[in-house]
């Protein structure tokens, strides 16, 4: 009986596993069939040449140019004003904070990740209201806005992952530098960080993933359909995620609609850089740290 | 007081969550000698060590009591005194753990590590110490080729006495063993016993053991951890 429930339980995780890659391959297949028509330079650059483009000497106002190098301007800065802030509560978490305290911020932090992004767009909106009113003319709807907003909505999910990661080293690891007379911020610095950092690097990337992909904060902070290239932190700017939310919700023939599967085709594209960027950075740092 | 003694604590009490772990123990333990502690398992044999080096306090939740004197060649300190840096402590009563725990870092790092941390030290003299003290555990002809290597990388018996001679690097006067060679096969353990008596020429060792023939082969005096008190076998 034993045997034949452990049997069951083996078939029923292999087959959740099986499920989820199927459901992914079906998805990226269905996304490539549909998208994939639309995906060449003119998708991207419009009507100006590529090279043109990238060395800023001409604009692109019918390409999604200025979407993507905003999503990337987006997702970098968000990812960059909280990793730092997250990391800090995390090791904080780990490492410092006990008792009571603990577990309430804990639960904060909990309740943090569960929020909707819709809520936190909302608030990032009201941000910038109050400070449209405070500093009239010279602050509204922007990319500086946006990516707090962001970075806001990602931070539970960096603080939880450094936290959980430090918090899964095994004893002895944890009292060896401390036992050859280590302080706690070296011992930190040197040996709980290091051993971790592949862990920590996960959290970041999965981070980068969230902040990429979400719209509702974004469409109420900052993002139009049409801004052209983002020049400073203070304007607005393209992101695809709101092109293709934009697009899948008022295209008025099916070429319009398979330019927002090419643009979807593209958003991965995106991540997919994103992600091979912080995977290189983690084993820059992990053979760094070795040395 | 025993005048001749290297440790001497005085009505040493210890307790974790309110669970008295030890009760008023009186020792004085001889210098330059290998001191094995037995007992059965979950009695406080690794916190009775941990005392030495004030290591329970990163755990937290324990209470220690009593007064523990430590004769170091520079002369007597109550560790537990106000005016005693844990770091300084920890760096003159090293600390060998039960499993190897080499740090995340290559072979040359490991050991070099606590000097590191001192970064009183040009790096030509790290290396040459680095290398003295892998020659002093027998394990330097092992991985002369692999110091840039990870360390993890090495056998379990390679990576204890690479944990060893991490241990050794700040010239500690005590060394605390918590059985080091219970996760190692017969070769190594043999190895790791050869080294201990070697090190006791010159410092106190003070292990945890199970093995009753291993602490009659090495130990010079012996002690068993049963009821929260310490009571002298031979």
């Amino acid at each position: 009986m034993r045997r034949l429930l452990e049997q069951g339980v083996a078939i029923f995780s292999w087959s959740g596993t099986l499920l989820l890659l199927t459901v992914l391959l079906v998805l990226l297949g269905y996304l490539g069939y549909r998208g994939a028509g639309a995906v060449d330079t003119g998708l991207i650059f419009g009507t100006i040449p590529p090279l043109d483009a990238l060395l800023l000497r001409r604009q692109v106002f019918d390409g999604l140019f200025p979407a993507v190098a905003g999503t990337f301007a987006l997702v970098l800065l968000a990812v960059g004003l909280a990793a730092p802030v997250g990391l800090a509560a995390g090791i904080y978490m780990a490492e410092y904070c006990r008792g009571r305290s603990r577990q309430v911020l804990g639960l904060f932090f909990d309740i943090l990740a569960g929020l909707p992004s819709i809520v936190v767009g909302l608030a990032g909106f009201s941000l910038t209201i109050a400070l449209h009113r405070l500093l009239p003319g010279s602050l509204g709807p922007c990319l500086l806005i946006s990516a707090l907003s962001l970075g806001f909505l990602i931070l539970p999910y960096l603080i939880r992952s450094t936290q959980l990661a430090l918090e899964s080293l095994p004893p002895a690891l944890r009292l060896s530098a401390p036992a050859l007379g280590a302080t706690k911020l070296q011992n930190i610095r040197y040996v709980l960080l290091p051993a971790r950092l592949s862990a920590i690097l996960g959290g970041i990337i999965l981070a980068t993933g969230r902040a990429a992909e979400d719209t509702a904060v974004i469409m109420l902070t900052g993002a139009v359909a049409s801004a052209g290239l983002p020049r400073s932190l203070f304007e607005q700017f393209e992101a695809l995620p709101f092109f293709i939310y934009y697009i899948s919700s008022q295209y008025s023939d099916p070429d319009e609609l398979q330019t927002g599967f090419g643009a979807a085709i593209l958003l991965s594209a995106v991540c997919a850089v994103l992600l091979l960027g912080a995977f290189i950075i983690e084993q820059t740092l992990s053979r760094r740290l070795m040395r | 007081m025993d005048d001749g003694a290297k440790i001497i604590t005085e009505k040493l009490c210890f307790a974790y969550r309110k669970r008295a772990v030890l009760q008023d123990i009186d020792l004085a333990l001889p210098a330059r000698s290998i001191i094995a502690v037995t007992g059965a398992s979950g009695l406080g044999k690794t916190t009775f060590l941990s005392i030495f080096n004030r290591l329970w306090e990163e755990n937290g939740g324990g209470t220690c009591r009593g007064r523990v004197t430590i004769r170091f060649a520079d002369g007597p300190v109550d560790i537990y005194g106000k005016e005693m840096s844990v770091s300084l402590l920890r760096r003159r009563v090293g600390m060998v753990f039960q499993a190897p725990n080499p740090l995340p870092m290559t072979v040359f790092k490991n050991v070099a590590f606590p000097l590191l941390l001192q970064s009183a030290k040009s790096r030509d003299d790290i290396a040459e110490q680095v290398e003295t003290m892998l020659k002093k555990v027998h394990l330097f002809d092992e991985v002369k080729d692999r110091l840039d290597s990870d360390a993890r990388i090495l056998s379990g018996g390679q990576q204890q006495r690479l944990c060893i001679a991490r241990a050794l690097m700040s010239d500690p006067e005590i060394l605390l063993l918590d059985e080091p060679t219970s996760s190692l096969d017969n070769t190594a353990c043999a190895r790791i016993e050869e080294l201990l008596v070697e090190l006791r020429k010159d410092r106190t060792l003070i292990m945890v053991s199970h093995y009753q023939d291993q602490v009659r082969r090495v130990a010079d005096r012996v002690f068993e951890l049963a009821d929260r008190q310490l009571c002298r076998i031979w």
